[in-house]
């Protein structure tokens, strides 16, 4: 059986919380295919260098992260050609508590959704509700 | 209101200028008519010597040698009265002029002058003589009488003037406290009262925020130092669970018991460093500190990881200075540490440590031939667990640098770094030598 979404592209730098977030998408059936990218760097070459098949549906980006973090990631993100932005769901994951990250996060229109981590089975499904329900 | 304050002032010193100026042309004035005066007087006692000189020559007779001075002195005193007088302006109060006066004084002093030439003089000639003479002083105390009626009326106006100046004075004087010191007295007493009214405040302030920064520190204390219990024991569970289940696991399980252990130890070490942060510097004590020695100490205690990276530290004599001696160890410390830390694997690190006097300052140089730091990473390196390498490539919580920041400001001095990527890094801070103690 295929899932709605294809590709799901997740960018954390902490081991433990990419192999939760894996386990929970795998064991929802919620996409074909899951990236996982450690760095804003690593994330940003993958999105240059993606074929138009590879190109993910949603972003579960990550804020506090070594060397390039969530904010100079959109930087660099909005530099990317438009086509390959128009598909792509960026959701800012965090544990900020930080009421100005909230504030810039929803300031800032390359950014469609601002959840709190960890993923849960209910926040996908409201996603999926939201976002890819015609597909 | 300066401005005002400024033409009040001017229009004092002008009134007094006027004041200054009428004084001195009232003694000038004073002067001359004395000298006019004196001058009139000894016209008189001239006149009297010569009727002297007349009665001594009758009696003698013989001439005199003093006549001829005297006759002449007369007639220059009176040819000075002339000229002095010569301007009209000297007039009695009937309206004659003293200048006319001493003109109608000729016909006298003719009379004298043909007399001179007499050899022997009769009864007649003196009695014609003495009625001259007592007419010329009639005629002489009355000159002197306009002049010194003249004289009087002019002071007597320069005394009016001066009394009218001097109630002018008095009167800008009062206007300009009424008008311009009154007002600038009553909006400096409102200012004072505005500034006394900021000062409190701020004191308030500075009460609330000292109160606030305890509650902080008690906050950060209690949360780091309650939280470390159920970590223990989550991780003594971790471990025995991992001994005692590990293998019945399969390969995910075994994963995820893995993420389970790394992360509990990672937030021991997050807690502990928390727990140090917040009671940096809470017992501290300013004493004479030897910087020389705190880095023999400091190389004491890294002496695996020195001898383990084969690095050199070098210094030159530091300086004895006032200051919070476990904490600056702990600066020390932790800056050389971090120095031996990022380093390229194949490096040998070289630290050198090196100090400079300033006027206020003591101002200290760590540097190393590190891997240095990107230029876009150098504001956050100080922020507290903030990390710019991954925990794999160098491992630390990231507290480290904030620690340092913590005691350069204990020290009320500043703490920067200049960093060439590849190259190294020059960690600089400054450490007053006075530190005001400011208990937040």
């Amino acid at each position: 059986m295929s899932a709605k979404i294809n590709t799901v592209l997740l960018v954390d730098d902490d081991k433990a919380t990419n192999f939760i977030h894996e386990l929970i998408i795998k064991d929802n059936n919620y996409c074909n295919k899951i990236v996982t990218k450690y760095d804003g760097e690593e994330a940003i070459e993958f999105l240059e260098s993606a074929g138009d098949n590879d190109i993910p549906d949603i972003v579960f980006l990550d804020i506090n992260m070594p060397k390039v973090d969530g904010w100079e990631f959109l930087k660099k993100y909005k530099e990317l050609p438009e086509h390959k932005r128009a598909q792509i769901v960026v959701v800012m994951l965090t544990t900020s508590l930080n009421a100005n990250d909230k504030e810039r996060a929803i300031s800032n229109e390359l950014i469609s959704e601002f959840r709190n981590k960890p993923l849960t089975k209910e926040m996908l499904a409201d996603l999926e509700e939201k976002y890819f329900k015609n597909d | 209101m300066n401005k005002r304050y400024i033409i009040g002032i001017c229009i004092t010193i002008l009134v007094l200028g006027i004041n200054q100026v009428f004084i001195q042309y009232w003694l000038k004035q004073k002067k001359t008519d004395a000298n006019t005066i004196n001058v009139a007087g000894k016209q008189r006692m001239l006149s009297q010597r010569i009727a002297n000189e007349f009665y001594v020559i009758a009696r003698e007779a013989k001439s005199s040698v003093f006549l001829e001075s005297l006759f002449n002195q007369w007639t220059s005193a009176h040819d000075l009265l002339i000229f002095r007088t010569g301007n009209n302006s000297v007039v009695s109060k009937e309206g004659k002029n003293v200048s006319d006066q001493l003109k109608k004084l000729d016909p006298y002093i003719e009379f004298i002058r043909n007399q001179k030439e007499l050899v022997g003089i009769s009864k007649a000639d003196l009695k014609a003589i003495t009625q001259n003479q007592n007419q010329f002083l009639s005629e002489m105390d009355a000159i002197v009488e306009i002049l010194e009626n003249s004289s009087d009326k002019k002071l007597s106006f320069i005394v009016q003037i001066e009394y009218l100046l001097f109630f002018l004075a008095l009167l800008i004087l009062i206007l300009e406290v009424y008008f311009i010191y009154r007002p600038i007295e009553k909006k400096m007493k409102a200012a004072s009262l505005v500034l006394e009214d900021k000062n409190e405040k701020l004191n308030h302030a500075f009460e609330k925020i000292k109160t606030k920064n305890k509650e902080l520190n008690e906050i950060t204390y209690i949360a780091s130092h309650d939280l470390q219990e159920p970590l223990r024991t989550v991780s003594s569970m971790v471990d025995i669970f991992s001994t005692k289940y590990k293998d019945s696991f399969d390969e995910q399980g075994r994963m995820m018991l893995g993420f389970i252990e790394s992360a509990t130890s990672r937030m021991r070490n997050l807690v502990k460093d928390l727990l140090e942060y917040s009671v940096l510097g809470q017992n501290k004590k300013l004493s004479e500190v030897d910087c020389n020695e705190i880095l023999n100490d400091v190389k004491q205690d890294l002496s695996s990881m020195i001898s383990k990276n084969n690095t050199i530290i070098k210094w030159d004599v530091l300086p004895v200075v006032t200051a919070y001696k476990s904490e600056l160890r702990l600066l020390f410390q932790n800056l050389i540490s971090n120095a031996i830390k990022f380093q390229y694997p194949e490096n040998q690190p070289q630290i050198e440590i090196e100090s400079e006097n300033l006027e206020e300052y003591w101002k200290f140089k760590v540097s190393d031939n590190g891997i240095g730091i990107k230029e876009k990473y150098i504001e956050k390196i100080f922020s507290i667990f903030k990390r710019i390498h991954s925990k794999e490539e160098y491992e630390g919580t990231g507290i480290g640098l904030s620690h340092c920041k913590k005691i350069v400001e204990m020290h009320d001095g500043k703490l920067w770094v200049n960093s060439t990527e590849g190259k190294g890094s020059d960690f600089y801070f400054t450490i007053k030598k006075e530190i005001v103690k400011f208990n937040l």
